[in-house]
């Protein structure tokens, strides 16, 4: 609590109020772009913080950090593109919710959950960092490879009806990562000697393509059969209905946690995050048949589990000085910027930026909200553009984005053909969700395994020996049994009935 | 009425199987390391995927032989796929087009030019010719000064700018 009143007199100050609110906002209109993502913001941005001291310096960076992981949702619910990577899975009910003629009121939802899900991230950082960084140090590669495994358990949750589909898309996202070099030892694979190989396809690449460029060729086969009309609700609320956040109030909480634990541990991230929350919400629902059909309690789910991940990811780099993601490395960068030195010192020797952080995490999620709730109303008119200007324009955007994360013209060509690939999956009712799920947790899975046998060579028993590591693992096998043992309890049921 | 076509998913499955095939005899031409031991050489995730890749590939395809039996006549043959997705296959061909000139023309004129025509491609019968121009000029001059000089984004100069 001290550090908060240290953080307190920084923070809330004019100019501490500008460089957040200036840093949110600058976030939402990057993850709101697809192509444009938060790391590309902290980025462009590091350089400047340099001139604005260590205070407002960070509480910029986490403003571009909040902003940008809410932002997403805008286009992912919108259009059906994800912003950034933490917004597939808002997606998956979101899109269909405003194609429903209700894209104001999954916007609405979205960002109730952001706030949310952000919020008590904030305070478990705040209250219990130094303990849940422990917690992140009892991951070897044996639990990670079964946090891996448990997130490919998700593919029963979000392939539909069709989990052979789901299981072949996963696969397409695993041998989309199996080209360039291995994650351990650096060897070649698949480059068949091209240069352009050799460093494998990039998240962005890969992710706009079969997101954004396969939704864009879907949908001019809707303009050139005449089907482009969106139905539109024109009225933005700032809260959702009162019974709809009663009735979420489990979910809240249970996508917060979620988010937070996997925020905590490194090289997670946000998306696998969501995919889990999604997954677990879907399995405590009442209604789970109405997921992927534009399901309140799939975007809230989504939303409030990437969200979370904020703060969760400010726990390692904080009190470890190891970041979570690529955006908590740059974060990191901006803290030695200003000479600090992250850790369990910084804490002790920079109580007031410690401070500066937490009070800066906490009013970003709130500026976040606020701003959101008031450009919501025009952000959503995004729908009613005509898509024959619309779709052009979504092109460019992810052109420039997919080009100025590497500056590589081959990752242009990556996202195109994605693209094509994606929208023949698509109509051929492949889920594209777990190509992603695949792309982020294949490399995860080979890496930990790998490291696992080398540094116990002959020992595979450490797997399932770990205590975190065995729950990880029965958890993934209930994962994927729980929706056929249900049925069958309930097909049971019913027969004894009739 | 006209019955709603389907689509046989047989050669997509035959496609995902030799991916496998070929994900399959190509792990054989990865480099040997001397640090690699049972159960964690490069190649293993590679031949795992790909016979799981396989697997599931006949799967599907036993799945999709049963589903074309049970409906005959209602599948859509691969030209009429074709003449379906022409304007994907068009657009796609544009936004390679795009790509390729985008570092050699820069993103100004490139933008430019390929909004003209994906606009009066998407928009005909919905938009005069001025219109087309106007939207491409928009497109083009306002998406360059939002990234360039708002958010200082290096995009390629080019010939223009």
């Amino acid at each position: 609590m001290e550090y908060l009143l240290l953080g307190v007199s920084h923070i809330l100050s004019f100019e501490g109020f500008v460089y957040l609110s200036g840093g949110v906002l600058m976030g939402i209109i990057f993850g709101a772009i697809p192509g444009f993502t938060a790391t590309l913001g902290i980025a462009l941005l590091l350089p400047f913080t340099y001139a604005m001291g260590p205070f407002h310096g960070l509480s910029t960076l986490i403003g571009i950090y909040v902003g940008a992981t809410s932002g997403g949702l805008i286009s992912a619910t919108l259009i059906g593109i994800p912003g950034t990577g933490a917004s597939v899975v808002t997606t998956i009910d979101g899109f269909p919710m405003a194609k429903k003629g209700l894209a104001n009121h999954a916007l609405s939802l979205g960002v109730f959950s952001s706030l949310i899900g952000g919020m008590f991230s904030a305070i478990v950082l705040i209250l219990i960092a130094p303990s849940l960084a422990e917690l992140a140090l009892k991951f070897g590669p044996w639990e990670y490879f079964a946090l891996g495994i448990f997130g490919i358990s998700v593919i029963v949750s979000i392939s539909g009806k069709d989990l052979v589909k789901g299981f072949l898309a996963a696969l397409i996202g695993i041998s989309i990562t199996l080209v360039g070099q291995d994650p351990v030892l650096a060897i070649p694979r698949y480059t068949f000697g091209n240069l352009q190989l050799n460093a494998g396809f990039a998240l962005l690449p890969t992710l706009l393509g079969f997101f954004a460029m396969a939704q864009v060729f879907t949908e001019l086969k809707e303009v050139s059969q005449g089907q482009d009309k969106v139905p539109f609700d024109k009225h933005y609320r700032i809260f959702p209905p009162k019974e709809l956040i009663k009735k979420s109030k489990f979910n809240f909480l249970r996508s917060s946690i979620i988010g937070t634990l996997v925020g905590i541990l490194p090289g997670a991230g946000s998306s696998i995050a969501s995919f889990i929350a999604y997954d677990q919400t879907k399995k405590a629902s009442k209604t789970p048949e109405l997921f992927g059909t534009g399901h309140y309690e799939g975007i809230v789910a989504a939303e409030t589990a990437n969200n979370a991940v904020t703060g969760g990811a400010l726990v390692p780099m904080m009190t470890l000085a190891i970041p979570g993601d690529m955006v908590t490395a740059m974060i990191l960068g901006g803290l030695t910027i200003h000479g600090l030195q992250p850790g369990p010192l910084l804490f002790v020797n920079n109580g007031d930026v410690v401070g500066a952080i937490f009070v800066a995490l906490l009013l970003a999620n709130i500026m976040m909200f606020l701003y959101q709730s008031v450009l919501m109303r025009f952000f959503a008119k995004i729908i009613i553009i005509p898509k024959h200007i619309l779709l052009p324009l979504i092109i460019v955007f992810c052109t420039v984005g997919c080009y100025t994360t590497s500056f590589r013209i081959g990752d242009l060509w990556f996202y195109l053909v994605f693209g094509l690939i994606g929208y023949i999956l698509a109509k051929h009712k492949f889920p594209l969700g777990p190509i992603v799920l695949g792309y982020i947790l294949g490399p995860i899975i080979e890496r930990y395994w790998r490291l696992g046998v080398m540094s116990q060579p002959n020992n595979f028993s450490l797997f399932i020996t770990r205590p975190i590591s065995l729950l990880l693992l029965l958890g993934a096998v209930f994962s994927i049994a729980f929706t056929p043992l249900k049925n069958s309890i309930k097909r049971k049921l019913k027969e004894k009935k009739t | 009425m006209k019955d709603k076509m389907v689509i046989s998913d047989k050669p997509l499955t035959i496609a995902l199987f030799t991916l496998g095939a070929a994900m399959y005899f190509f792990s054989y031409f990865f480099r040997e390391s001397q640090y690699t031991m049972t159960g964690s050489k490069t190649e293993t995730l590679p031949r795992i995927s790909a016979v799981l890749l396989m697997i599931f590939s006949v799967i599907l395809f036993i799945q999709s032989v049963k589903r074309d039996r049970e409906n005959k006549g209602k599948i859509s043959g691969i030209i009429d796929q074709f003449k379906e997705d022409k304007s994907v296959y068009i657009m796609f061909c544009l936004t390679g087009l795009y790509i390729f000139f985008f570092t050699r023309l820069g993103f100004m004129v490139s933008t430019f030019l390929y909004t003209i025509v994906a606009t009066f491609l998407l928009g005909r019968g919905k938009i005069r010719w001025y219109g087309i121009l106007i939207i491409a000029v928009a497109i083009s001059v306002c998406s360059y000064l939002f990234f360039a000089k708002l958010l200082n984004v290096m995009v390629p100069e080019g010939i223009l700018i």
